[in-house]
C-alpha cells in the first residue's frame, strides 16, 4: 500500500515537474546532472577544482594557459624560452614533477623534459570535454608517476558530440587559429577525430638591439576511436617556438629557433563492471634547438682556469621513445572494503643526438635509458555512508644505465573524508619521493649524484554544500627537502641542505543564480618559509569569474589579480568573452584578455660577462593583451 | 501523533528518492512531455521503451500503460531501429534515442532524443509530425526538423 502510495504520489510529483518547466530548461538541466567531470572526478583523491564543459564553452576557452593564469597558488609564468613555466625562477632548472598533465590515462610528456605544460599549455584544447585540477601534493594519482598538481584533461565523448564542427577565429598581433572536429556515435563504436592548425603570433619585446619573439606555430592531430571496452588513441604534434632570449646570457640572441615533434599511439582497456583497466602506449618526440649570439651565448663549467668556457652558438636535436604499460583491477571486498591495485612498466629511451657548443660535441652522453617498475595500492573502507578511510601506496623502481645509481621512490597517502549532504571534510596526509628527471641527471653526469626530493603534505578540506552553492576551505601544509636547484656559482645542480616550507590558504565559493548564471570567487594566500625564517612575503591571489547568459548571447568575465614576490610584483587581468548564438549551427564570438594590459608581468636577467654586471630585462607581459574574433560553424 | 509520524516519514522517503535520482527524475519529465506532446487527445496511450536511456522511465511514471509487444504501443522509444519487427516501424510512432539511428530513418521515425555538441537534443521529424497529423504548440517549433 505504502509503496503504490509513494509511486503515485512520485507519479505526480514527475508530472508537475514536467508540465512547470519548459522544454529548455529540462534539457539544461539534464546537461548538468549528467555531465561527464561528474563520472570522472575522483573526490577522494584530493582537493579538486573541475571546470565543465559547459564552463569551458562560455570561456570559448583557446589554451590551458587560460586556466593555469587562475590556478590557486600559482602565477601564470614563463621561462627564458617564452615556454609555460608556473615555478619558473631566473637560471634555476624546470621543477619538472611539480604539476603534471594528462590527457584522459595518458601523461602528456615526453621521456626526456618531463615539464608537460611547455608544449601543451598553449594548444588548442576543442578535443577536450572538461578538466580537473587536482591541488595541494596529497591529490596524487596513483599509476602514474609523481606530482604535486595533476591537471587532468578529458576528450569529448564522441557518442554526445555527433557533428563536424568548423571554427575559425583570428586576432591581435596576427593570430590565427583554424579547427577542425568530427565526433559521432557509429553503428558499433564511436570516433573523434580533430585537426588543429595555430599560429600564435605574441607580442613583441624590444631589448637594446633586438627584438625579441615568442611567437609559436602549432599542428596537431587526434584521433581515437571506441569499440566496446576497447580505445584506440593517434596523437601527432609539431611546435615552433621562436624562443625569447632563449637563455642567452646578454638577453640578445641573434637567431633562436626551437622545434619540437610529439607522436603517441596506444590501446586502452576498461571494463567498468570487472574493474579491469589496462593500456599501453607508445611516445616519440623530438626536438631541435638552433640559438646563436654575435657576443656570448652562454658558458660551460671547465675543470681548470678560467674555469668557464664561453660559446657563441649552441646545436642541439634529442630524441625520446618511451613504451609503458599498466594493468590494474578494482575489487570490492564485501559492501565496506574496496580494493585497487596496480602494476606499471615504463621503459624511456633517450638520446642527445647533437650537441654542439661551437665545436664543442657533448652529444651522446653515457646514460640514455631508464627503466621503471611500479607497484600500487590504494584501500578505502566504508565505516557508512559518510565516513570513509583511505589508503594508498606506491612504490617505484627505477633502473638507469651508464654510470647513474638506481633510484626508489615511495609515496604514502593517509586519508578520511566525511560526506554528508551539507558537508565535506577531507583530511589527508601524504609523502612523496621525487626522483631528478633525465635531464637533471645528464647535465649533473660530470658533477655529484642528485638524490631525490622528498615531500610531505597535511591536507584539510571543509566543504559547505547547498542546492545552488558551494563553499570550500582548502588548508596545506607542505615540507620540501632536498629540492633540486642551480648552483649559480659553481654552475652545477645541488641538493639544497635545508628545508622549505609552504602554508597554503585557499577559500573558494561557487553560487548558481539559475541554470546559466553562476559566480566563482576564489582567494588563497601562500606562506612560503625558508628553513623556518621567512624566505618572503606571502603571496597573494584572488578572481571573480561570472558566467552569464542573456536571450542569444553568452557572457564570460574573470578578473584574476596576484601579489607576488617583491620582484615579481602585483597585476590585475580582466578577460571576457562574449558569444552569440546567431542559429543552432553558427556562433560569433568576441574574446578579450588581458584587455587594461595589467597583469602581474615578470623580470628576466642576464648577465654582462665583460662588465660583471647582472642585465635586467624587467616588466615582461607574460599573458599579452588580445582580442579575438571567430566563428563557430557546426554542419 | 503516529499519523503525524507515518506522514512525516512518507514525505522524508520522497525527498530521498527524488534527490538520490534527480537524473532519472529529469528524464522522466522530458519523457512524459514528448509523450503528452504526440498523444495529446488519447487518455489510454501505451508505450513500448528498448531503450538504455529510459529503461528505468516506468519506474517513475505511473500515468502511461508500458506494454512488452511493440504492436500494442502507441509510441516506441528505441536505442536500435534495426532490432524493432517491421511491422512495429510502419504506423507507429517510433521515437530513437540515438543520433545514428535518426539520420539513418528519418523517413520512419517521428522524432529523437540524442547528444549533440555535448548537449542533450529533441528533435521531431515534421514529415513524420505531418503524416501523423500532429500539431505541435508553436513556442516547440525550434525542436521540429
Amino acid at each position: 500500500m505504502r509503496v503504490r502510495l509513494v509511486g503515485s504520489i512520485l507519479a505526480t510529483a514527475v508530472t508537475l515537474y514536467g508540465a512547470g518547466l519548459e522544454l529548455d530548461a529540462l534539457l539544461g538541466q539534464l546537461q548538468q546532472v549528467e555531465d561527464l567531470s561528474k563520472k570522472t572526478i575522483r573526490e577522494s583523491a584530493g582537493y579538486v577544482i573541475t571546470y565543465t564543459r559547459q564552463d569551458l564553452d562560455r570561456m570559448r576557452i583557446k589554451s590551458l594557459k587560460e586556466i593555469l593564469e587562475r590556478l590557486p597558488f600559482f602565477r601564470y609564468n614563463e621561462d627564458q624560452n617564452g615556454l609555460t613555466d608556473l615555478l619558473y625562477v631566473p637560471f634555476q632548472p624546470t621543477q619538472h614533477g611539480q604539476i603534471k598533465l594528462y590527457i584522459d590515462d595518458k601523461e602528456a610528456s615526453d621521456g626526456l623534459f618531463g615539464n608537460s605544460l611547455q608544449v601543451f599549455s598553449e594548444m588548442d584544447l576543442s578535443y577536450i570535454d572538461h578538466i580537473e585540477i587536482y591541488l595541494g601534493a596529497v591529490s596524487f594519482t596513483l599509476g602514474t608517476e609523481p606530482a604535486l598538481t595533476i591537471i587532468k584533461l578529458y576528450t569529448k565523448d564522441p557518442a554526445r558530440e555527433n557533428s563536424d564542427t568548423l571554427d575559425i577565429s583570428g586576432g591581435s598581433y596576427g593570430k590565427k587559429d583554424v579547427t577542425f572536429l568530427s565526433a559521432k556515435e557509429l553503428e558499433s563504436g564511436k570516433y573523434l577525430a580533430y585537426f588543429n592548425h595555430r599560429d600564435l603570433r605574441r607580442k613583441k619585446i624590444h631589448y637594446k638591439s633586438v627584438t625579441l619573439s615568442r611567437d609559436k606555430k602549432f599542428d596537431v592531430s587526434y584521433f581515437t576511436y571506441y569499440k566496446g571496452h576497447l580505445r584506440y588513441e593517434l596523437f601527432a604534434s609539431r611546435l615552433d617556438v621562436h624562443p625569447f632570449t632563449a637563455g642567452a646570457l646578454d638577453l640578445q640572441p641573434s637567431y633562436a629557433l626551437i622545434s619540437t615533434r610529439d607522436f603517441y599511439t596506444g590501446l586502452h582497456y576498461f571494463d567498468p563492471q570487472r574493474g579491469w583497466k589496462s593500456y599501453v602506449y607508445f611516445t616519440y618526440s623530438n626536438v631541435w634547438e638552433n640559438e646563436e649570439d654575435e657576443e656570448i651565448l652562454g658558458v660551460l663549467p671547465q675543470k681548470s682556469f678560467p674555469f668557464i668556457r664561453p660559446y657563441k652558438s649552441h646545436r642541439f636535436k634529442a630524441a625520446s621513445a618511451v613504451l609503458e604499460s599498466e594493468l590494474s583491477k578494482k575489487m570490492q571486498l564485501g559492501k565496506k572494503w574496496s580494493v585497487l591495485l596496480g602494476a606499471i612498466g615504463k621503459v624511456k629511451n633517450f638520446e642527445f643526438l647533437i650537441n654542439r657548443f661551437d665545436d664543442l660535441d657533448l652529444s651522446h652522453p653515457p646514460y640514455n635509458q631508464e627503466k621503471l617498475l611500479t607497484a600500487y595500492m590504494e584501500s578505502s573502507y566504508l565505516f557508512n555512508d559518510k565516513n570513509i578511510a583511505i589508503v594508498s601506496l606506491k612504490k617505484d623502481r627505477y633502473f638507469e644505465n651508464g654510470p647513474v645509481k638506481n633510484y626508489n621512490q615511495k609515496m604514502i597517502r593517509l586519508g578520511y573524508v566525511y560526506n554528508s549532504k551539507k558537508f565535506v571534510t577531507k583530511m589527508f596526509y601524504g609523502e612523496a619521493d621525487l626522483k631528478p628527471s633525465p635531464m637533471q641527471i645528464i647535465e649533473s653526469l660530470s658533477s655529484t649524484d642528485l638524490d631525490k626530493q622528498k615531500y610531505r603534505v597535511y591536507a584539510l578540506e571543509l566543504q559547505r554544500k547547498r542546492q545552488n552553492s558551494k563553499l570550500s576551505l582548502f588548508y596545506t601544509k607542505m615540507n620540501v627537502q632536498k629540492l633540486i636547484v642551480r648552483d649559480v656559482k659553481k654552475m652545477r645542480l645541488v641538493n639544497l641542505s635545508h628545508a622549505l616550507e609552504f602554508d597554503s590558504l585557499d577559500l573558494r565559493y561557487r553560487y548558481h543564480f539559475d541554470l546559466y548564471n553562476t559566480m566563482e570567487v576564489d582567494g588563497f594566500v601562500v606562506h612560503p618559509r625558508y628553513n623556518n625564517d621567512r624566505a618572503s612575503g606571502n603571496l597573494f591571489g584572488a578572481h571573480i569569474v561570472l558566467y552569464n547568459r542573456y536571450k542569444n548571447f553568452d557572457f564570460y568575465n574573470a578578473l584574476v589579480y596576484r601579489k607576488w614576490t617583491r620582484s615579481q610584483g602585483s597585476g590585475i587581468d580582466y578577460s571576457f568573452t562574449i558569444d552569440y548564438k546567431y542559429s543552432k549551427d553558427l556562433h560569433f564570438y568576441l574574446k578579450g584578455i588581458n584587455v587594461f594590459d595589467s597583469a602581474i608581468t615578470t623580470d628576466y636577467y642576464g648577465y654582462d660577462l665583460a662588465k660583471s654586471k647582472i642585465l635586467e630585462l624587467p616588466d615582461v607581459s607574460v599573458i599579452d593583451r588580445q582580442f579575438l574574433v571567430g566563428m563557430e560553424w557546426q554542419f | 501523533m503516529a499519523v503525524l509520524k507515518k506522514i512525516v516519514l512518507l514525505f522524508s522517503t520522497i525527498f530521498i528518492l527524488v534527490a538520490s535520482t534527480n537524473t532519472n527524475l529529469i528524464k522522466a519529465s522530458l519523457f512524459s512531455l514528448i509523450v503528452e506532446l504526440l498523444e495529446r487527445d488519447n487518455p489510454y496511450v501505451q508505450v513500448y521503451i528498448d531503450s538504455k536511456e529510459y529503461k528505468d522511465i516506468p519506474k517513475y511514471v505511473k500515468k502511461y500503460k508500458f506494454t512488452q509487444n511493440c504492436l500494442d504501443a502507441d509510441i516506441l522509444f528505441v536505442d536500435k531501429l534495426s532490432e524493432l519487427p517491421k511491422e512495429c516501424i510502419y504506423e507507429h510512432k517510433v521515437f530513437v534515442t540515438r543520433y545514428i539511428d535518426f539520420i539513418k530513418n528519418k523517413d520512419k521515425v517521428i522524432g529523437a532524443f540524442f547528444w549533440q555538441k555535448g548537449r542533450p537534443t529533441i528533435i521531431f521529424n515534421k514529415q513524420m509530425l505531418d503524416y501523423f497529423g500532429i500539431t505541435l504548440p508553436p513556442k516547440y517549433s525550434k525542436y521540429i526538423d
